[in-house]
């Protein structure tokens, strides 16, 4: 502690770890379309899943009513449930079929009410980086929860963020072998959202508190070195009201998900969900099935100065000029000047196309201006 | 008193007369009064002057009824079973050793009395040895009545060993008798026995860091006597797990460690702070839980299977400041056993060990201060005699001062964070040859605040009432009271919601009575009885704040009485085979009053389960465990340098740590077995082969062990030991392996000297249950989070001037086992980890390697202050050793860390200063 020091590693992992499925969707209490997606965990850092198709899946009621669901798109099931069918206190289980014809049995979970959401606001406040020694500058959202006895006291929150970016330039001077000149200047590709989950789980209980209420809870921290915040940011709160097993669950999940250097953290827990392989039972599945109400709230930070590291970055031209361009970069876009017409300066895409990267030009609807 | 010269015995001596006239006849009635007193009687009654060395005197006792008697034959008669003899001297008494006369003189002794001095044949044989060349010097020691000589028969022959200079008994030193090849060593009062036969021998008595003594002894009948022993010139810098060579052959205790303290002074510590425990590691089979946490693990077991005591008081957190400092000042410790093979049957409770800390009496003979001055504490230390020769005090204190420390950390979290501890002990001592009687208060306290987040504070505190009496030679009673406390606070701040306080305490109070009889030469009994009382509140957790919405919870008391009676029989079978066979029988049971909940069956343990209540009103008995326990030592000397050794322990405990990191965290609760927790079992059976190489002093040993637990405690993932009054709830018990080996190779006694170890362990654990909920890891057995299963250690020191010495570690061990993320998944646009089944990976290895200098200040006799540097480099190489590694995802993909808390080389300079000259001590 004295000279605690933290470093990056990386660890001698030997062997692939066989796959496994993957059940990810819940049923909620909303009517319309209940998901699931069926994949397989694959090797570490190894970005290319792949969903499981040609499954059976169905949701059965404690009633013995079974709702078929059709894959939609590969590894992706779903079905239509009416409001009469979507019972706060009734209990749900998912059956699958893989094509193997192994049977994938969930335990039953209680669709569970939910407090009202609540997002009071945000603070500035800076966080530090053990690991690289530095200070993050950011706001940092917070959450109330407003639950009462009838609700549930475990929380899961799911966020969605969108936020608004800018190409720095609009699209008039290209190169592709020769010089081209657009006029009016295309400015089409310059604004931008972007709207992501955002990758943390947050849980919390309020069973040991004397009320089903909670203020001000730690949510989501958000840096000023990224342009998240520049040009306006909406944050999507999901509050799921979760039974204790679905709770238990996504708190294991968390903590190994959201492990911290410290002298006296836990070793990672055993995530183990709901289902079975009920043909092979040697066989682990992963994820869990869960009913549960949800609650959202929504709210849009204006504007605000950040200091984001820069993703357009000119490219001066050298003593070749214009035959510094490689092919594949056609058509390169130049810089404009003050003259009517170009810098030897090349302008690589992220400087042109807002979406280059992520994001789309479609302005959602509920942004506000 | 009188002082007596030797210039005045050599040069009056020829003028020696012998009373022969009965003028001035006394009369006197005395009953077990020391000599001194007696001879001031003497002195007035008759009106003359006795003159005699007050150390000679030392530990007789005087018992006369006489009525008109000469001085003269009074106090020849009150001489008889000591070796002095009485001489006239210018109508005055003059008292001289036997030995001396009969060297020179020998035709002195024809006194009429029954004063046991040789015959004449006998010292004539005696001398005629000297004239050959033989040890001149050597004192003659004669023991017992030469009436009452049995040839061939054994008698018992009992002393105390204590330093010349302090007058302190001298604990773990050893008798040789080079004629059996035999000896003994003395126990913690610094009284040793043996058996032999009548006879002359040559005994010789060492001890670490002391002159060796050798003395003629002339055995007619049982008899006992004193030994003073000189503090050596020089401190050897060594370290010895203790023991005389023969000892280590000899002894019938395989895994009995014993650390000489004197000896650790020079090894290199963090922070220049002397840690035995630290030294304690080095040794096979004991490994440290990391850095930065307290505890031990010993042969595979976990660390709240380890007993620590100081004078009897069990301490509950060893450490301070999360492990990196001892919460003993290693200054006052005398002697440190630690069992790990043979527990003998007086002790019980843990599974693993027993760590048994002896700390030294003040100083009897004069007032003395020492203490030491290192970059993040300053201990002092003050003792004297209270009664010249018979009592003294000593008290200790240490306090830290290392906030300055923490200002100069990077991390913003521990540089606004404070540290500080402290501990203080106090001891009376009171001893006679027949009674000691020792008084010993301890109290330590440590307090840690991180930042605005959460704050730590505990302390230990104790006491310890020792009787110790001895009725004859071969009967001994120990009678004892001691008291314990541990407790801790905790704030936790981070969230307003959540912000609460909770504090705990453990309590517990024993009565002891231990007797020690010697039957015969082959054969002694120890035999006693010890009744517990605990007491544990684990404390109430309570909101901080009105923002807090934390539930007051109550975890609620606990109390439990555990009675035990032992008895061992130690058994020489012959002179090469010996055992020590163990009982112990221990009743343990949880009082009320208390409510326990019933849960329905084949549910799990959780509240909704909940089927009923028992309630137990105050001081009701909930549920009995009886514990039989059994210990066996079997000791074959294969040859003098070899021997072969067994033991076999049952062990049981009823209480443990609630756990589940990686490290001891310092609001770790202790908790008592219940209704539901089982005390934990443990079976252990060792073998160890010694030998010892005459030529170059090495002394090795190979032991083999292997230990089964059963009920052995673990906890369900993610338990929350706060929230919950009702532990049953997430802790699951199952079954515990151990096994490995221990290799040792030592060399002491030269300039270059220190030891290697090599340990091969593991450590498995397996939770299995009909339902799922009932097991860890699907039941299949994983290593614990202790399984280390290679470590090697070598201390070396190197005297390399009589004032300059150079001492190094090396450590090397395995990496601890870890569960390691292997796979990745997506649900619902966000990546997951996978982990590999518990515990199976591991961090990358340790290696560590300390190296200190010490330089001591000059030698001189007069001199108010002795001081001596130490400076030493903690991490020398500045390895990142990984304490453990930890996962991040970012932006969907996996990060790892290691987190390593001495990541750089640590130089401290110590400063040790003590008053008076070097042997002040």
């Amino acid at each position: 502690m004295l000279s605690a020091c933290i470093k990056p590693f990386t660890p001698n992992i030997d062997g692939a770890a066989a796959s496994k499925v993957v059940v990810s969707g819940r049923i909620t209490n909303v009517e319309g379309f209940q998901t699931i997606v069926l994949s397989k965990s694959i090797p570490l850092n190894d970005k290319v899943y792949e969903n499981l198709s040609g499954c059976s899946v169905s949701i059965w009621d404690e009633n013995d009513h079974e709702f078929v669901l059709n894959e939609f798109e590969e590894g992706k099931y779903h079905v239509w449930m009416n409001g009469e069918d979507l019972i706060i206190g009734r209990a749900y289980h998912l059956i699958i079929t893989t094509p193997e014809g192994e049977k994938l049995v969930s335990s039953p979970d209680v669709l569970t009410q939910v407090g009202d959401a609540n997002l009071p606001g945000f603070k500035l406040d800076s966080i530090y980086n053990g690991a690289y020694n530095y200070y993050t500058r950011g706001i940092q959202f917070f959450v109330d929860v407003r639950g009462n006895e009838n609700t549930s006291p475990y929380y899961l929150f799911e966020i969605d963020a969108t936020y608004e970016h800018h190409a720095k330039y609009a699209r008039e001077w290209y190169y592709n072998g020769s010089i081209h000149h657009i006029y009016p200047p295309d400015s089409s590709l310059m604004y931008c959202w972007t709207t992501f989950r955002v990758p943390e789980i947050v849980t919390l209980s309020t069973e040991n508190l004397s009320a089903n209420e909670f203020n001000n809870f730690p949510l989501y921290f958000v840096p000023l070195n990224r342009d998240y915040l520049t040009f306006g940011y909406s944050l999507l709160l999901r509050q799921v009201g979760l039974s204790r097993e679905a709770f238990l669950y996504w708190e294991m999940v968390r903590l190994n998900n959201n492990q911290n250097a410290d002298l006296y953290s836990k070793q990672p827990v055993d995530t183990e969900g709901n289902l079975k392989n009920t043909t092979n039972p040697e066989k682990e599945v992963l994820g869990f099935f869960s009913a549960s109400a949800i609650s959202e709230k929504r709210l849009f930070i204006e504007p605000m100065p950040t200091n984001p590291y820069p993703d357009c970055v000119p490219w001066p031209l050298d003593r070749l000029g214009l035959r510094e361009i490689s092919r594949t970069d056609y058509p390169a876009f130049l810089m404009n000047n003050p003259f009517g017409t170009y810098f030897l300066i090349w302008l690589p895409n992220a400087c042109v196309d807002c979406s280059f990267d992520h994001g789309s030009t479609q302005k959602p609807e509920f942004w506000p201006y | 008193m009188n002082k007596l010269l030797f210039l005045l015995y050599f040069t009056y001596f020829p003028f020696l007369l012998h009373a022969t006239e009965k003028k001035n006849l006394i009369s006197i009635h005395v009953d077990k009064i020391p000599f001194s007193v007696y001879a001031k009687q003497i002195e007035e009654k008759a009106q003359l002057t006795i003159y005699f060395q007050e150390n000679w005197v030392k530990g007789i006792l005087i018992t006369q009824h006489e009525d008109s008697i000469s001085p003269f034959e009074a106090v020849q008669k009150a001489l008889t079973n000591s070796s002095l003899s009485v001489s006239v001297w210018e109508n005055n008494l003059l008292l001289l050793p036997v030995t001396k006369l009969i060297n020179l003189l020998p035709n002195f002794s024809t006194t009429s009395t029954s004063t046991p001095i040789e015959n004449q044949s006998k010292s004539a044989q005696q001398r005629t040895g000297f004239l050959k060349g033989r040890e001149a010097d050597l004192q003659v020691i004669n023991l017992g009545k030469k009436e009452q000589t049995v040839k061939g028969k054994m008698v018992f022959i009992s002393g105390t060993v204590v330093d010349s200079q302090t007058k302190e008994s001298i604990v773990g030193a050893t008798v040789y008798i080079e004629e059996t090849k035999s000896g003994a060593a003395t126990d913690e009062n610094g009284k040793f026995s043996f058996p032999i036969q009548a006879g002359k021998y040559t005994a010789r008595f060492n001890y670490l860091g002391m002159e060796e003594k050798r003395f003629y002894l002339n055995i007619y009948s049982a008899g006992s006597f004193d030994v003073e022993m000189n503090q050596a010139n020089f401190e050897m810098n060594e370290v010895v797990i203790y023991g005389d060579k023969q000892m280590n052959i000899r002894s019938k205790d395989p895994g009995l460690e014993k650390i000489a303290v004197k000896s650790i002074r020079e090894i290199p510590m963090m922070m220049g702070e002397q840690d035995i425990l630290k030294v304690s590691q080095m040794l096979p089979g004991i490994v440290s839980v990391g850095e930065g946490s307290a505890g031990v693990n010993v042969r595979g077991g976990n660390s709240d299977q380890n007993a620590f005591y100081i004078n009897l008081i069990p301490v509950y957190n060893t450490s301070h400041l999360f492990g990196f400092f001892p919460a003993f000042n290693a200054e006052i410790i005398q002697d440190f056993s630690i069992y790990k093979g043979y527990i003998p049957a007086s002790y019980g409770g843990r599974l693993s060990s027993v760590f048994d800390i002896n700390t030294r009496p003040g100083n009897k003979k004069h007032y003395t201060a020492h203490g030491g001055i290192s970059p993040v504490a300053a201990n002092l230390i003050l003792e004297g005699p209270i009664i010249k020769e018979k009592a003294s005090f000593i008290f200790s204190g240490r306090k830290s001062y290392s906030d300055w420390l923490l200002a100069k950390i990077e991390e913003p979290r521990i540089r606004e964070s404070s540290a500080k501890f402290s501990d203080f002990t106090a001891a009376l001592n009171y001893d006679t040859p027949k009674t000691q009687i020792g008084i010993f208060g301890y109290f330590s306290s440590d307090y840690f605040q991180l930042s605005d987040l959460n704050t730590y504070s505990y302390y230990n505190q104790g006491f310890s009432l020792k009787y110790g009496h001895n009725f004859s030679e071969n009967k001994r009673l120990n009678a004892s009271v001691v008291g314990s406390m541990y407790g801790f606070n905790t704030k936790d701040t981070q969230y307003e919601s959540t912000a609460y306080e909770h504090n705990y305490q453990i309590a517990d109070y024993e009565v002891r009575l231990d007797f020690e009889h010697r039957l015969n030469v082959q054969h002694s009994l120890v035999y006693g009885a010890t009744a517990i009382a605990y007491a544990l509140d684990r404390g109430s957790v309570k909101p901080i704040g009105v923002q807090s919405l934390k539930v007051a919870t109550d975890l609620g008391k606990e109390q439990a009485l555990e009675g035990a009676v032992y008895f061992t029989d130690n058994y020489k079978i012959n002179s090469r085979l010996s055992t020590n066979i163990g009982f112990r029988l221990a009743a343990y049971s949880t009082l009320g009053e208390k409510t326990i909940y019933t849960y329905f069956e084949n549910y799990p343990k959780e509240d909704r389960y909940i089927q009923d209540s028992l309630y137990f009103g105050n001081g009701e008995f909930i549920k009995w465990y009886f514990a039989p326990d059994l210990r066996l030592a079997v000791n074959y000397q294969t040859d003098k340098n070899g021997s072969l050794k067994i033991a076999f322990n049952r062990t049981h405990q009823n209480i443990f740590m609630l756990n589940n990191s990686i490290a001891i965290a310092p609001n770790t609760q202790w908790k008592l077995a219940d209704y539901y927790l089982n005390p934990a079992k443990s079976n252990q059976i060792s073998i160890g082969w010694f030998r010892n190489i005459p030529k170059g002093d090495w002394e090795t040993s190979v032991e083999l062990f292997y230990k089964n637990t059963t009920d052995y405690t673990e906890f369900k993932d993610g338990a929350d030991f706060i929230a919950n009054p009702n532990v049953e709830q997430s802790v699951l018990q199952g079954k515990q392996t151990a096994y490995g080996i221990e290799f040792l190779i030592k060399r002491s006694g030269h300039k270059l000297n220190g030891w290697l170890a090599y340990t091969y362990s593991r450590a498995l654990v397996e939770v299995t249950g009909e339902n799922s909920w009932e097991t860890i890891n699907q039941g299949n057995p994983y290593p614990a989070s202790f399984d280390i299963p290679h470590v090697v250690n070598a201390i070396l020191n190197y005297q390399i001037r009589k004032r300059i010495s150079i001492s190094s570690t090396f450590t090397y061990q395995s990496g601890k086992p870890i569960t390691y993320p292997i796979a990745t998944y997506n649900m619902d646009g966000v990546d997951y980890i996978d982990y590999s089944s518990r515990n199976e990976y591991r961090i990358p290895d340790y290696f560590r390697t300390d190296i200190s200098l010490k330089i001591e200040g000059n030698l001189r006799k007069n001199k108010l202050i002795h001081s001596s540097l130490l400076l030493s480099v903690y991490n020398l190489t500045g390895r990142d050793n990984p304490y453990s590694v930890y996962f991040d995802q970012i932006n969907g993909k996996l990060w790892s860390y290691q987190y390593s808390i001495i990541g750089i080389p640590l130089f401290t300079a110590t400063w040790l200063f003590k008053l008076g000259n070097y042997d002040a001590d």
